[in-house]
């Protein structure tokens, strides 16, 4: 069998005389249960999309994340300080995400002179905050920053935040990523590293107990 | 090769019995209200199905475009307390799904206790497809390495694979699709099937997840998909929907999709992965 070759411009297009055979030629089982590969075949195709799709959202993140951080600056340090007590953060949890010590903190909360970098710091800080609360309407957002991201592994966006991890707390904020692909892409030993020996269970009395995992 | 064999440590992630009829419309709420009473023992949880919303846009002289997101009506959905099984009534199917599988007969029990069910609330007119849909992910121990799935894979799946190791080359994804026909035990229209299997290497999940239902999530990484879809589709007549009639076809899918499965993977992974206990 001799293909058909048709040049057109830049565009050469093979006509085989044996049709494709295309996975939406034939009608499928559909579970309600989303199935990664079943859009299947254009598998590579979508996941090339979606990382660039997802790359540009990441961008948009942090752009958006830096302006108001930029209009965050110009408020005093002082001021800055109170607008995160105000939202509920403890001194202990800002120091952390800052990467300073607590009583830095203290000082500062006192008048000390704050540094560039540090003024930065908070800025950056309170503008993440901002994109959170407003952008990806999370609720009293102090507490979601201490609430941990799976039961039982005590990872929280405060973490996230004091390691530098960023996007991905953007991501997780924004819905745009699982809890297990967040904690994979953080450490992908998460599953060992907080395995519990124990398990819950309703006892022979009806009431919750614990007991070694088999 | 057929058998009836759970292995202890199956790869099937995923099992969904379809049986489309033509569409019944919605279910009123007194009709849902009736069918969550009468699954009420095995599927408990009414959980609806919230199909993916989707974006509508309006665009006309003197505004900017908008864009609107619109969110499809709530879809009546059933599940079990572990969170493992569900049954989702469309308009137009009823889909009966697990991550669990304990093997066909007890499926193929629900199925019928759930259509018995639909059928008490409300006639449907027929039935135009019954699918059965074996999902399977083969992981492989630490040695199976992407390029070392002949270990485990029959070779007549691993097509374009092969040759990666001979050009020094790692074969990171690919797909296959096959199809293929046989007759099926029953009297016309029941007479013929036809099997979808769909095949190749990946990376992560095929089944989300994140999905609705829970299932057991290995921590991510290669895996070998065998993604069989056993069907039978009503061609001239859409026959009465008899449940005596759909549990012996059912049953005639299933043999070789099984069938099918076993010769697709080898002797080692049989027992050396899909038959070891935890120790």
């Amino acid at each position: 069998m001799t293909p058909d070759i048709n040049m057109s411009g830049a565009t050469a297009e093979l006509q085989l005389g044996t049709p494709r055979l295309e996975a939406s030629q034939h009608s499928s089982t559909h579970p309600s249960t989303p199935l990664i590969e079943d859009a299947g075949f254009l598998w590579r195709r979508v996941q090339q999309f979606n990382a660039d799709t997802q790359g540009l959202h990441r961008n948009t993140q942090l752009h958006e994340w830096n302006d108001r951080a930029l209009a965050r600056g110009k408020d005093a340090p002082l001021d800055l300080l109170a607008t995160l007590a105000d939202l509920g953060f403890s001194w202990r949890a800002i120091a952390r995400m800052l990467n300073v010590s607590v009583p830095a903190v203290q000082k500062w909360r006192q008048g000390a002179k704050v540094s560039g970098e540090n003024r930065r710091l908070l800025a950056n800080l309170v503008g993440a905050c901002d994109l959170i609360s407003e952008h990806y309407l999370v609720s009293d957002v102090a507490s979601w920053f201490e609430m941990p991201i799976l039961t039982e592994v005590p990872i929280t966006p405060i973490d996230l935040y004091a390691t530098g991890r960023y996007q991905l707390l953007f991501e997780y904020a924004s819905g745009h990523t699982d809890t297990e692909s967040l904690l994979s892409h953080l450490d992908p030993d998460w599953r060992e590293s907080y395995r519990s020996d124990f398990e819950v269970f309703r006892a022979e009395d009806d009431q919750l107990s614990i007991r070694p995992k088999d | 090769m057929p058998t009836s064999e759970v292995y202890p440590k199956s790869p099937l992630v995923l099992v969904a019995v379809e049986v489309r009829h033509p569409d019944a419309g919605p279910l009123t709420d007194v009709q849902q209200r009736q069918l969550k009473s009468l699954l009420a023992p095995g599927l408990p949880l009414s959980r609806p199905f919230l199909g993916a919303p989707g974006l509508v846009a309006s665009i006309g002289p003197g505004s900017d475009p908008q864009l609107a997101s619109i969110q499809s009506p709530a879809i009546p959905r059933f599940m079990s307390r572990d969170i493992f099984t569900s049954v989702t009534f469309h308009r137009d199917a009823v889909v009966v799904e697990t991550t669990s599988y304990q093997g066909h007969p007890p499926l193929f029990d629900l199925v019928r206790q759930v259509l018995r069910a639909r059928l008490e609330v409300g006639p449907l007119d027929g039935v135009e497809r019954v699918g059965l849909r074996y999902i399977d992910e083969v992981r492989t121990p630490g040695e199976g390495a992407p390029g070392a799935w002949g270990l485990w894979i029959d070779p007549s799946l691993l097509g374009p694979g092969l040759l990666a190791g001979r050009g020094g080359l790692s074969n990171d994804a690919w797909q296959g699709l096959a199809t293929y026909s046989g007759d099926l035990a029953g009297r016309a229209p029941f007479d013929r099937m036809s099997l979808v299997l769909r095949y190749g290497v990946g990376d992560g999940y095929a089944v989300a997840p994140s999905g609705d239902l829970r299932r057991t999530t290995p921590p991510p990484g290669p895996f070998f998909l065998i993604d069989i879809d056993s069907y039978w589709s009503a061609r001239d007549v859409v026959p009465v929907l008899d449940l005596d009639e759909l549990e012996a076809n059912l049953k005639g899918l299933h043999t070789p999709a099984r069938t099918l499965f076993e010769n697709a993977i080898t002797d080692r992974l049989r027992n050396e992965v899909l038959r070891k206990h935890d120790a």
